[in-house]
């Protein structure tokens, strides 16, 4: 994206994602994360969570997907992000992904989009919060 | 009986050896399906060819070997293969700087340190670095992960 195509202010996202426990599964077999909290509910159960949550990396690829459609190369090379994980996601709860450009800064001959990034589910619980920011054109 | 990894065991100064493997086309196919990755990036378009010269794989997957099991796995494997984490663990925070992409068929190095341990709240904290090179010996992505240690 280039800098005179954004703005302090302007809106990312959304971008929404249902989690099942089929795609927490896939998400098991593709990360090799195979801890039983997240595929195996008779376990999970009987944890605090009360069942099956997904893994915390699922979420964030959800964030980095929607980095990716805003800023394309300049997230792919050049992103950078912290996130809280605040909630656990639930096999059945849409995943929303949203954020807001909170800064341009100067970055050497580059600007950079600082931006405020969430995911929340169905009841607008935020489940992950933190920043991301991308290098623009 | 296995023997648990606890806080106590932790230490700043702790040898973790690099791990180091391929980034295989299926494997990045099988994340792309998990994650319902859709950006023209990741497959042979035009907007690939354009940016990277061909497709690239979505940044977060060089996490995956960043994540805490595999890492401490490189660790016992040199001095306990007897040894296992503690179930219970919880990823509190992440943090990731993108720096180079990558794509299948790379071979990826990650080297990964115990960068902070602290008790906060009645919660056990620990903080690892790691730094993820390519075969050519570039950067391409550097993290950090915040556990809260069960016990």
């Amino acid at each position: 994206m280039r800098r005179d195509q954004i703005a302090v202010g302007q809106e990312l996202g959304p971008l929404r994602r249902l989690v099942t426990q089929e795609k927490i599964n896939a998400y098991a077999e593709a990360s090799g994360d195979f801890n039983p909290i997240h595929v195996d509910p008779e376990f999970a159960r009987k944890t605090p969570y009360g069942g099956t949550i997904a893994h915390g990396f699922l979420t964030v690829a959800y964030l980095s997907e929607m980095m990716t459609q805003c800023f394309g190369k300049g997230w792919i090379s050049g992103g950078r992000m912290e996130v809280t994980f605040r909630a656990p996601v639930k096999p059945g709860s849409t995943v929303t992904v949203r954020g807001t450009v909170v800064e341009i800064a100067q970055e050497g001959d580059r600007a950079r989009a600082e931006c405020e990034v969430w995911c929340e589910v169905d009841d607008g619980t935020r489940v992950l919060t933190g920043r991301a920011s991308a290098l623009l054109e | 009986m296995a023997k648990e990894l606890l806080f106590e065991d932790i230490s700043l100064d702790m040898e973790i050896p690099p791990s180091t493997y391929e980034l295989r086309p299926e494997a990045v196919q099988r994340y792309l399906e998990a994650v319902e990755a859709e950006s023209p990036y990741w497959r042979d378009t035009e907007e690939a060819r354009a940016a990277f010269g061909g497709p690239v794989a979505p940044p977060t997957v060089a996490g995956i070997y960043a994540r805490m099991t595999p890492v401490f796995q490189a660790y016992f494997q040199a001095h306990d293969p007897e040894m296992k984490l503690p179930p219970g663990l919880i990823h509190a925070r992440q943090t990731f700087e993108f720096h180079a992409p990558h794509r299948a068929g790379d071979v990826l190095t990650t080297r990964a340190r115990v960068v902070a341990k602290y008790e906060r709240k009645g919660r056990k904290y620990v903080e690892v670095e790691t730094v993820t090179q390519n075969q050519r010996g570039e950067t391409v992505v550097v993290g950090k992960m915040t556990c809260i240690w069960p016990k």
